[in-house]
């Protein structure tokens, strides 16, 4: 039986399956947007909230429908003139909790997420004078690790990877089209907006970033990237996802950054079966009726059974049970959908 | 002598019970500390990262517009109300200051608008 948890711009809710249909409880958390889920070593569910007026919230459940809230959420050090806008993403690393914020920064936990520090081996990183916000902000929004590395994705930022357990961080941006820079100008060490990351938890430096300039993939875990855009109908989006078995990649192209739709409002995920080499169009279930809608970047997750769900911002879902080859549209409507989680 | 203490209902799920508290102190300051050690979730969403009052949050002794130092009388009572925010620079304006409305223009969220 599967159960999506699905954040929106107002509250949270649970989809349940219930043979044919969905059964949906909510909202929780009424009147906050729901940014991010997590899990903890120890098994609690973890969801994030945010308001723009009374800032943020971390919250915990055991059967995902009666949630408690942490006393002490991420926050900057007293005197600091950085907000806390938004938590973005949550990662187990280890027993640790990680947190992905805006404004950009990481946080650890190790009470599953009770309490947090802020990691400032990154947050105070020797060129954060020179991070300044794009359009999504500055925020740190993608956490990965594997064989001893972690990396973590800083929209109009970059990528960062620490190879010693996050005691230092190095820009690992190499082949990416910064987003301000002038063609055959210095090349900075910051300022490249990564939108979406993955990589294969077998071969955790096989990675493949959805960049704000278009669709890259690493074999040296970020060292160097190359663009992989051969069969897509644009190079812009948000999404990123590698299944851990098949190794099939899935993404969904949206058409540029002016216009954050599907190309002629055709809204298809997209798949490779040859480490990003080619793409296709991902199986079939598409509506024929335009779709002019976009996905944001936590919008969307996948299992290891293959099942893969993303939500759209006209607050629509799209689930595969088959890793891509059939698609169906969930008969239920909800506002702009930021975070999608499916849960066992 | 325990003041009550209105919070909106949008603020329920940081605390144990209810929107309405019971807590003691003689400024608002005093107030928000006791009411915090029984309710810790709300200090968070009422006060930044600096302890102040968080920008887009108003609240009233007896009617009246409070900063931090504003005494607290035995009978008093307290709301926390939700701003709505217009204006230019400023989302509200200091206290005390008139306001600069000079048009609509709610706060911007970047943070939603990456899709």
């Amino acid at each position: 039986m599967m159960r999506i948890l699905v954040g929106t711009e107002k509250g949270a809710y649970l989809l349940t399956e219930s043979g044919p249909e969905w059964h949906v409880e909510g909202p929780m958390f009424p009147g906050w947007k729901v940014t991010a889920f997590g899990q903890t070593t120890g098994g609690a569910h973890v969801a994030a909230t945010g308001s723009n007026w009374f800032g943020i919230g971390v919250h915990h459940s055991e059967n995902l429908l009666d949630w408690k809230p942490s006393d002490s959420p991420p926050t900057w050090p007293e005197g600091s003139d950085r907000k806390m806008e938004q938590i973005w993403t949550f990662h187990n690393e280890g027993d640790r909790l990680l947190a992905g914020v805006a404004q950009a920064g990481l946080f650890s936990s190790d009470d599953g997420g009770m309490s947090w520090d802020p990691v400032t081996s990154l947050n105070e990183h020797r060129t954060r004078d020179q991070w300044t916000p794009g359009a999504g902000g500055l925020c740190a929004h993608r956490i990965l690790s594997g064989n001893g590395s972690m990396w973590v994705g800083i929209s109009a930022v970059g990528v960062f990877r620490s190879d010693d357990d996050g005691v230092t961080w190095v820009p690992k941006n190499d082949g990416i089209p910064s987003v301000d820079t002038a063609e055959g100008g210095e090349r900075p060490e910051v300022g490249y907006c990564v939108h979406g990351l993955a990589h294969d938890p077998a071969e955790p430096s096989h990675m493949w970033r959805q960049d704000h300039q278009g669709v890259f993939r690493s074999t040296d875990g970020g060292d160097n990237w190359e663009r992989i855009e051969d069969g897509l109908p644009a190079g812009f989006g948000f999404v990123m996802w590698r299944h851990p078995d098949t190794r099939r990649l899935l993404t969904i192209p949206l058409e540029s950054s002016e216009n954050r739709v599907p190309v002629d409002g055709k809204l298809s995920a997209y798949a490779s079966d040859d480490d990003g080499s080619s793409w296709r169009i991902a199986g079939s279930g598409w509506s024929d009726a335009p779709q002019f809608t976009g996905v944001l970047r936590r919008a969307f997750d996948g299992d290891g059974n293959g099942a893969f769900c993303f939500g759209t911002s006209g607050g629509k879902l799209w689930l595969t049970r088959d890793l891509g080859d059939t698609w169906q549209e969930l008969n239920a409507s909800f506002p702009r959908i930021a975070a999608v989680s499916i849960v066992a | 002598m325990s003041v009550t203490v209105r919070i909106p209902r949008v603020l329920s799920q940081a605390v144990t019970s209810g929107v309405r508290h019971q807590a003691e102190g003689e400024t608002l300051a005093a107030v928000l500390v006791d009411l915090f050690s029984r309710e810790p979730g709300l200090e968070n969403h009422l006060l930044d990262e600096g302890g102040r009052i968080r920008p887009h949050v108003l609240i009233f002794v007896d009617a009246s517009r409070a900063d931090l130092d504003t005494p607290v009388g035995p009978s008093s009572e307290i709301q926390v109300l939700q701003a709505v925010s217009g204006g230019q620079e400023s989302p509200l304006p200091a206290f005390g200051s008139t306001p600069p409305f000079r048009g609509r223009n709610p706060v911007v969220d970047r943070s939603w608008w990456d899709g």
